[in-house]
């Protein structure tokens, strides 16, 4: 056996494809060597015999080595048939090898028929014979190698058909990721929090599905305030669509703790310590794929001080004892 | 099954107790009820006890027997804010505010009005010091609550406007008023039931708040401590104080 191919290639030569490293293998018995040097020697000189006995073959599994040149090292073989080729146990092989991997590539094995030996594997495949000189041969073989590239197999494919694939195509574009999406479930954070005289937090859900917010509340620390449960300023608020939402909480009143007098401080002396403090804010979100009793807690602590305007609005101004 | 009806009976409860929301606001409505309310004419409110004249809210009219407030600033919780009437000839009892939370006010709903006289009492101590009053208020309509009501007078110059001595105890406290250690305080109900302006010395202050201590009517746990009298007058004259004068104005 013979690979050829890869080296210099004639100017006019293509490269191979990428995926080989050379033009074409030549499979054929030793007793055919005179006529196989002589098509090689026709050849564009910068192509260079290969020959597996020199490589790193020596040492493994030659039919499995052979199998993988066959399929993976060129992609055409040109193979000398013969009756000494069919009486050698090893081309014998090659020639099984290279029938597989013909069914799957047509086009890959290219027959020469030396003496008339015709067989069964090569009865539906356009063949040549020794009637040709090596030099002719040898331009047939340069010129199979020029040809273009064989088309894609949707190529033969028939109008109706291609309409038919570039609407399932268009389909699966359009509506694909909704189908991706049908599996994925919401994720959902608190990524800031503004104070006025309401709450606004700002929601992101970066999944494809509706979450669902299903408790606030506000914790104030060491403040002197008790911790309040907030209202949603619209309850169409509590349904986070995908994507940035900002969710407007309020209180109605924030009582103030009884002091170690037993007095409630007013707005003025609780404002008086927002500066050293911070406060929670904690969202209760139910994610798409959470059960219908479950939920996230999404936590958010930030300077009391923030929430000055709140404080005032909904702490009382009027002091007053814990009796 | 109980357990079914105990469990329902418990959720109702706790979701009327939920209901019950709280509001922060400036805005009170207050309505009177009763046959005498439409003869009410400078009205006050008295928020969280604080009693002094100039602390009183005048109340706007709004309507037949209904008054309104804007607080302004010293805006109100209704879950803890404690509210009473003041009028021309009639005082309330106190009471907590109902929210309500579509238009943001306070609601207060007080029945007109309760017997018995009012009286403006004028009380001066010598020599002027630091005193002050606190008025046990008790309740008497449905929506009463008991309260505290003090004012705190620096020059001993003391007015207690529209005491109503039948619902309500009032003492006068020559010691600073300390929620965690009740000092006792001079019950003026029965001083003020007497004819005429009254004068108690040093002497009488103390032999007064004895009794009470007896009674358990000194705002603390009654006592015959054989010592009582002793310590208060040696209070008393660690604050050197002498006489204070207690008249009915009106």
């Amino acid at each position: 056996m013979v690979l050829l191919g890869e080296i210099q290639k004639p100017t006019s030569l293509p490269p191979p494809p990428k995926r080989f490293k050379h033009h074409v293998l030549f499979s054929y018995a030793a007793e055919d060597e005179e006529y196989v040097n002589a098509v090689h020697a026709a050849l564009p000189p910068e192509l260079n015999v290969f020959n597996y006995k020199k490589t790193g073959i020596w040492g493994k599994e030659l039919a499995k080595e052979l199998e993988h040149l066959y399929k993976n090292e060129a992609p055409f073989c040109v193979v000398f048939l013969s009756k000494a080729y069919l009486a050698s146990e090893w081309t014998e092989k090659e020639l099984g090898i290279v029938s597989r991997v013909a069914k799957r590539k047509p086009g890959y094995m290219l027959p020469v028929v030396l003496d008339g030996t015709v067989v069964p594997e090569i009865e539906d495949i356009a063949w040549l014979d020794k009637s040709l000189s090596p030099e002719q041969l040898a331009e047939r073989i340069v010129a199979k190698i020029c040809e273009p590239p064989p088309k894609p197999w949707w190529f033969y494919l028939s109008l109706e058909t291609k309409v038919a694939i570039a609407a399932v195509l268009l389909t699966l574009i359009v509506f694909g990721r909704q189908g991706v999406n049908y599996f994925r479930p919401s994720r959902t954070k608190v990524t800031n929090v503004q104070a006025t005289e309401a709450i606004t937090a700002t929601v992101v859900n970066s999944g494809p599905k509706r979450a669902t917010i299903v408790g606030q509340r506000l914790k104030f620390g060491a403040l002197p305030i008790e911790d309040t449960v907030l209202r949603l300023d619209k309850p169409a608020s509590a349904t986070i669509a995908p994507g940035k939402q900002d969710v407007k909480l309020i209180a109605l009143a924030l009582e103030t703790k009884c002091d170690a007098e037993g007095i409630r401080p007013d707005k003025y002396e609780v404002e008086k310590l927002l500066d050293k403090q911070s406060v929670t804010l904690e969202i209760d979100i139910r994610e798409s794929d959470d059960a219908p009793d479950q939920s996230t807690r999404q936590s958010v602590t930030f300077p009391a001080a923030r929430l000055k305007p709140f404080v005032e609005r909904w702490v009382s101004g009027n002091a007053n004892s814990c009796d | 099954m109980r357990i079914h009806v105990i469990k329902t009976l418990l959720c109702v409860l706790l979701a009327a107790t939920a209901a019950q929301a709280q509001i922060t606001t400036s805005n009170v409505n207050v309505l009177v009820t009763g046959k005498r309310c439409g003869e009410l004419k400078d009205v006050y409110l008295v928020i969280n006890g604080k009693d002094r004249e100039e602390s009183w809210v005048k109340l706007e009219p709004a309507g037949t027997c209904r008054w309104k407030a804007d607080l302004g600033d010293g805006t109100i919780t209704t879950s803890n804010a404690k509210f009473s009437l003041r009028a021309d000839f009639a005082r309330s009892d106190c009471q907590k505010a109902a929210a309500n939370e579509t238009d943001m006010t306070a609601n207060l709903q007080f029945a007109c009005c309760a017997q018995g006289p009012l009286r403006n009492v004028s009380v001066k101590v010598d020599p002027p010091m630091e005193v002050t009053y606190v008025r046990n208020v008790r309740p008497y309509a449905a929506r009463g609550i008991p309260c505290l009501e003090k004012a705190t007078f620096t020059d001993g110059q003391v007015a207690i406007g529209g005491a109503q001595f039948s619902g309500e105890d009032v003492y006068l406290h020559l010691w600073p008023v300390n929620r965690k250690q009740p000092t006792p305080g001079l019950l003026l109900d029965d001083i003020v039931a007497d004819k005429g302006p009254r004068v108690l010395n040093r002497g009488d202050v103390a032999q007064r708040l004895m009794v009470q201590r007896a009674q358990g009517k000194a705002a603390i746990t009654p006592t015959l401590s054989s010592n009582a009298l002793s310590l208060d007058l040696k209070k008393l004259a660690e604050l050197k104080f002498e006489r204070a004068q207690i008249e009915v104005i009106k």
